[in-house]
């Protein structure tokens, strides 16, 4: 165990943070900052930005894109990403469908998709969770008919983030009814803009359209499109859902929260009172052992000492109530405008006639209220510590 | 940065949960606990033979030259013992105030601590000093024949069957100034110290001390008169890492004790482990551990960095987490035990109160999170558009 | 002591459960706040025709003779359907502050009769206090801005609380007063709100009872306000227990219904538990405020108390709603989302819970404050 500073890190955060201040547009990171869901275009725009100096993909391997760094390096440039504003690229895309694909996927696959991923030219929404099928997963019911060289799919999903923004969704389907639920899932690629595709907005409690129920009646695709054999999906969605949980601590979010935190409440005096600040301080306490946990899990990610505790599990479940509760101090600093409904706005300035309140009020509490989410998705917060528990009890 | 042991890390850690395994079981620890002192002079030999007492200090003095990973991880496996001796004070706090020591006084102490001649209890806080460090009304007057120490010291861990103690008393200035603080190795048996024992809650001994007229030699005073603060401190902080090890030690063995008494307890027709309820419990220890596992390590990073504020800040967050962490796991160790868990001959509420002291010592959660606070949090506001 | 409902108070319950349950489902709400600008004339002429709106004033007043008790079981069963017609605010807090502060008024009356909507301003922005200045000639002006007047949008009067000389006043306003600018907005339950903006001469007449004599009638008024809007988000937090328990009845996941997965169990168990703590101070305080003998400053700490447990609770309850609901609870379609957003809100107004601990925190030096402008 070697617990030094690696001198060199200091020098690429400097290099990030040149690369953010020259190629990240002021009005891009203001609208990110402010919290609401970011615009297709903004993501899509960074996404290029990011491509250009082959950094779009942090995570994938050098051989299809990524730019080869340590996990200390991806996390220090996502830190400082989140820190400025940057919006998100499309995570379905980037850090969900892709290592599937690129680990278990044909070479014709891979050349099909990874480009348009790291370029910025596809977005992808997932297709897992069904109206029946959220915790116990396995018992989904899109059914995929083998006709010919294609399937017919036939079902519902639901949940599906940025489903309205997608060219493409990855989706566990049923091909085989007869077998035990877990073997009968296999994995598709779909083009989203099949015929007989319905995508139906779901509007969430901040007031805003992320997800989507998708319908699929009677859709065509290629056989070419599985991952994999028939039967494999469920092995595949699983290793999915791992690697979501791995980096899911959500660090860099966490960070860009209580800095906002800090600053909102030193423009309203709330610093000077010290029970305000211990309530901060406390916070900023779990928010650095929430980070020096996930330097260790990435450190430790892949080797022996993994095994020894449930690291995507733990930090899940942290990274999640800490997301909470950092927006729940935000919105109590808003004092009266903390409950104000400020509509969402991507322009340079709100319309007129909108809400009163300061200009650092609007997305706090949007924000606040689609956090409920975290400890929901990917594995509710009661799943996670069911796995917690059978790591030290067995099954 | 890499957490990986090495291979010497990994045979040092072994060694010591070696030990810890074949000599310090609960049945053997309570008939350490009853020998005079409240801990086993052979298991200090032990340590001695083991090289362990040597671990921090400079090679050329007969040290072995370690770090802060390596105290980090003798700690982190002796505290699943609960340990009982004085280590954390000898090896830990004099390590640190040896720092500050010159070459003679190294040569007549670090040998004598190494071969387990001599342990040695931190004599600082006073009652009213409420974790202030610079809080200090013990005095020492200079003359022409060396030091004489007047006052009294609170609640001294392992005070009463030490060998030496580490004294900070004022040789100017007023009760609460950060200058005029000195600090002393005094021969616990010298004349006019009278030492009160008590039991502390989680069953060792501590000692009200004090100093009536005291005589202490040129020789024994550790650095510069006057300017002992930055020495405290930096014990403090190395005590604090120190503590945060052996807290995960503990609860280490809290958690082991609860998972084995979840799957071997039978109610309602089966093994209580099938519990969702107390299922979820575990994990919330489990979650509790692996913070703290974590936040020691960072704590162990932390003594080695150079800005004095960043280091404070750093490590009052561990022992804010730590204590949080330290109390959770012991109270839901016992919560989960149900009735078994509040009897003595049980060792987990042995877990659970030697958890609830290790919040106390060094200072609790509130005074940390207010100095946390104080000094600013991690995240500065300046950065902020 | 006797906790049980006296038949009137049953009858008063029940006819109020009624109404929530036949005019004000879920659909009914979403339409109310979504097309009809989140007040309906027609509720609040129910409200009045039913006796609701005096229900806890006595009978000199223009009310029925009841007290803080039976405003609190409306508030509580109006809390049951998420209500948005601002009920407490008129009903409770301007009523009381009118009754205290100017006696039995012919407005006061109209209030009652569901005729004239008088909404209280009594919030004053943190930059701009309300204040009553005096000219040298005499002329007085109100300057400054008040937020969060909630039902400010449907006001026939505003009720406007502002410093004067070394005191506190407590003026009428017509909602068309010169210089007064309204700035209309919902809160995230849906509830209509505005800020108010003044610039406005004080004409003979606005003022109730003395220039800055006002700080007493307003005390009592908050104190009764704060207890009803307590008594409002027991309702919220039964309804929120309501559809968590029956979701986890009907959901089925693993072949099973989840209901019988302990930790939901015993979440929902500590659901109750959070919201039998919010009864419990809920009562202090009524008994408090109900007790004319007890002339102490024991209103201060059990409303202090009410209002503390009654913010942590709903937090607690709100968010562990969504939580037990899964995906579901994210959905705008569902109703346990709305319950948490309301029980935001309803925290938000008179004092949020770290407010309240503060008022605590300064009683165990022995010096409660009084009520002051702001919440």
């Amino acid at each position: 165990m070697n617990l030094q500073r690696d001198p060199a890190i200091a020098a690429f955060r400097e290099e990030v943070r040149s690369f953010l201040r020259e190629q990240l547009p002021a009005d891009m990171a203001s609208r990110t900052l402010r919290g609401y869901h970011a615009p297709k275009t903004d993501m899509i725009a960074w996404t290029r930005t990011l491509h250009a100096r082959g950094w779009s993909a942090p995570h994938w391997p050098v051989e299809h894109g990524g730019p080869g760094w340590s996990p200390l390096q991806r996390h220090v440039f996502e830190e400082e990403c989140a820190l400025a504003g940057a919006p998100p690229t499309c995570t379905s895309a980037f850090s969900l469908v892709a290592p599937v694909i690129y680990t278990h996927g044909t070479e014709a696959q891979k050349r099909q998709h990874l480009p348009p991923i790291l370029r910025g030219d596809a977005f992808w929404g997932q297709g897992f969770s069904e109206p029946n099928a959220g915790s116990d997963l396995a018992t989904l019911r899109t059914r995929a008919e083998r006709d010919g060289d294609e399937y017919v799919v036939t079902g519902q999903k639901t949940w599906t983030t940025e489903g309205h923004f997608a060219d493409w969704l990855f989706c566990l389907v049923r091909t085989n009814p007869e077998a035990k639920p877990q073997r009968g899932i296999s994995f598709l690629l779909i083009d989203a803009t099949s015929p007989g595709i319905t995508m139906r907005p779901i509007v969430s409690i901040d007031d805003a359209h992320s997800l989507n129920e998708v319908f699929f009646d009677q859709v065509r695709v290629p056989v070419a499109n599985r991952i994999g054999d028939e039967g494999q999906g469920w092995s595949f969605g699983k290793l999915l859902l791992d690697n979501e949980r791995a980096f899911s601590a959500e660090v860099p979010r966490n960070k860009r929260m209580l800095q906002r935190l800090k600053a909102l409440a030193r423009d309203r005096g709330l610093i000077a009172d010290p029970v305000f600040a211990h309530r901060i301080a406390e916070l900023e306490v779990e928010l650095g052992a929430l980070e020096w946990m996930t330097l260790r899990a990435l450190s430790e990610h892949g080797s022996a000492a993994a095994a020894a505790w449930p690291a995507g599990s733990v930090l899940h479940v942290l990274g999640s109530e800490l997301q909470q509760k950092t927006g729940a101090l935000l919105v109590e600093a808003l004092g009266d405008r903390g409950v104000v409904a400020y509509p969402e706005w991507q322009g340079a300035e709100p319309p007129a006639d909108y809400p009163p309140g300061p200009h650092d009020a609007p997305g706090v509490t949007a924000d606040f209220l689609y956090r409920r989410a975290v400890s929901i998705y990917g594995g509710s917060n009661e799943i996670q510590r069911n796995l917690i528990a059978r790591h030290m009890l067995g099954a | 940065m890499n957490f990986a042991l090495s291979d010497d890390q990994r045979m040092l850690q072994d060694t010591v949960e070696r030990l810890v395994l074949r000599d310090y079981g609960f049945e053997q620890r309570k008939a350490y606990a009853a020998e005079p002192g409240g801990w086993s002079r052979q298991m200090w030999r032990t340590l001695a033979e083991m090289g362990l007492l040597a671990l921090p200090f400079p090679e050329a003095q007969g040290g072995l030259g370690g770090g802060a990973v390596d105290v980090l991880l003798v700690m982190q496996a002796f505290g699943k013992a609960l340990p009982l001796e004085p280590l954390l004070s000898t090896m830990v706090i004099g390590g640190a105030i040896l720092r500050g020591a010159n070459p003679a006084q190294l040569d007549r102490w670090v040998g004598a601590i190494a071969a387990g001649d001599m342990t040695l209890a931190w004599a600082h806080g006073e009652s009213g000093s409420r974790y202030r460090l610079h809080d200090v009304a013990c005095r020492a007057q200079h003359d022409t024949e060396g030091w004489v120490l007047d006052g009294s010291k609170a609640l001294v861990l392992h005070g009463d069957s030490a060998d030496r103690l580490l004294v900070s008393a004022r040789s100017a200035g007023a009760q609460r100034d950060p200058a005029g603080i000195s600090l002393f190795m005094v021969d616990a048996q010298a004349p006019g110290i009278v030492r009160e024992a008590s039991a502390t809650h989680d069953g060792r001994r501590a000692a009200d001390i004090r100093f009536d007229k005291v005589r202490v030699d040129e020789s024994d005073l550790i650095g510069m008169a006057g300017a002992a603060l930055p020495l405290i401190q930096s014990a403090t902080e190395a005590a604090i890492a120190a503590l945060a090890a052996e807290a995960v030690g503990v609860m280490d063995t809290a958690l082991a004790m609860t998972v084995e008494y979840l799957k071997t307890r039978q109610q309602f027709g089966g093994p209580i482990a099938r519990f969702q309820a107390l299922q979820h419990r575990a994990a919330e220890m489990l979650i509790a551990l692996e913070q703290s596992r974590s936040m020691a390590m960072y704590a162990a990073l932390m003594l080695d960095e150079p800005d004095a504020l960043e280091r404070s800040k750093a490590l009052s967050a561990v022992k804010v987490q730590i204590g949080q962490a330290a109390r959770f796991v012991g109270q839901q160790a016992i919560q989960l035990h149900g009735g078994i868990g509040v009897t003595d001959e049980y060792a987990v509420g042995h877990c659970h109160k030697r958890l609830a002291m290790m919040d106390l010592q060094f200072g609790d959660v509130d005074h940390h999170l207010a100095q946390f606070a104080r000094a600013g949090g991690f995240i500065s506001t300046e950065a902020i558009a | 002591m006797d906790f049980a409902l006296n038949e009137e108070q049953t009858l008063l319950r029940d006819s109020v459960r009624r109404f929530v349950d036949q005019d004000y489902g879920f659909e009914q709400r979403r339409r109310l706040v979504a097309h009809e600008g989140g007040f309906s004339a027609k509720h609040w002429a129910q409200f009045a025709q039913l006796g609701w709106l005096g229900a806890g004033l006595p009978e000199a007043a223009g009310g029925f003779g009841g007290s803080v008790i039976e405003t609190a079981i409306i508030a509580e069963q109006l809390g049951r359907g998420l209500v948005v017609e601002p009920f407490v605010p008129v009903a409770v807090l301007a009523a009381q502050a009118l009754w205290h502060a100017g006696g039995a008024l012919p407005v006061l009356g109209a209030l009652v009769d569901g005729a004239c909507r008088i909404v209280p301003a009594l919030n004053d922005a943190v930059d701009a206090p309300a204040t009553v200045h005096a000219a040298d000639n005499g002329a007085r002006r109100l300057v400054g801005r008040k937020t969060l007047v909630v039902g400010g949008p449907q006001a026939d009067r505003f009720l406007v609380s502002a410093a004067e000389g070394n005191g506190v006043s407590l003026l009428l306003l017509p909602v068309d007063a010169p210089g007064l600018v309204r700035h209309d907005h919902r809160l995230i339950d849906g509830t209509p709100a505005c800020d108010l903006q003044f610039d406005t001469a004080v004409q003979a007449g606005m003022h109730l009872g003395a220039p800055g004599a006002a700080a007493a009638p307003i005390e009592v008024a908050q104190h009764h306000a704060t207890t009803a809007v307590c008594a409002q988000a027991l309702g919220v937090m039964d309804r929120a227990i309501e559809l968590t328990r029956e979701y986890l009845l009907q959901r089925q996941q693993f072949g099973v219904a989840i209901a019988s997965f302990q930790s939901l169990r015993h979440r929902l168990a500590d659901m109750l538990i959070a919201q039998a703590q919010a009864r419990a101070t809920l009562h202090g305080a009524l008994a408090a405020l109900v007790d004319d003998e007890v002339q102490s400053r024991e209103p201060v700490r059990a409303v202090a108390i009410a209002k503390a447990q009654s913010g942590r609770s709903g937090r607690f309850i709100g968010a562990q709603a969504i939580q037990l609901h899964g995906g579901i609870g994210m959905a705008d379609e569902s109703m346990v989302g709305h319950c948490f957003k309301q029980l935001m809100v309803l925290d938000a107004q008179h004092g949020n819970t770290a407010a309240q601990l503060r008022v605590l925190a300064d009683g165990l030096n022995g010096d409660l404050p009084r009520a002051t402008n702001s919440t």
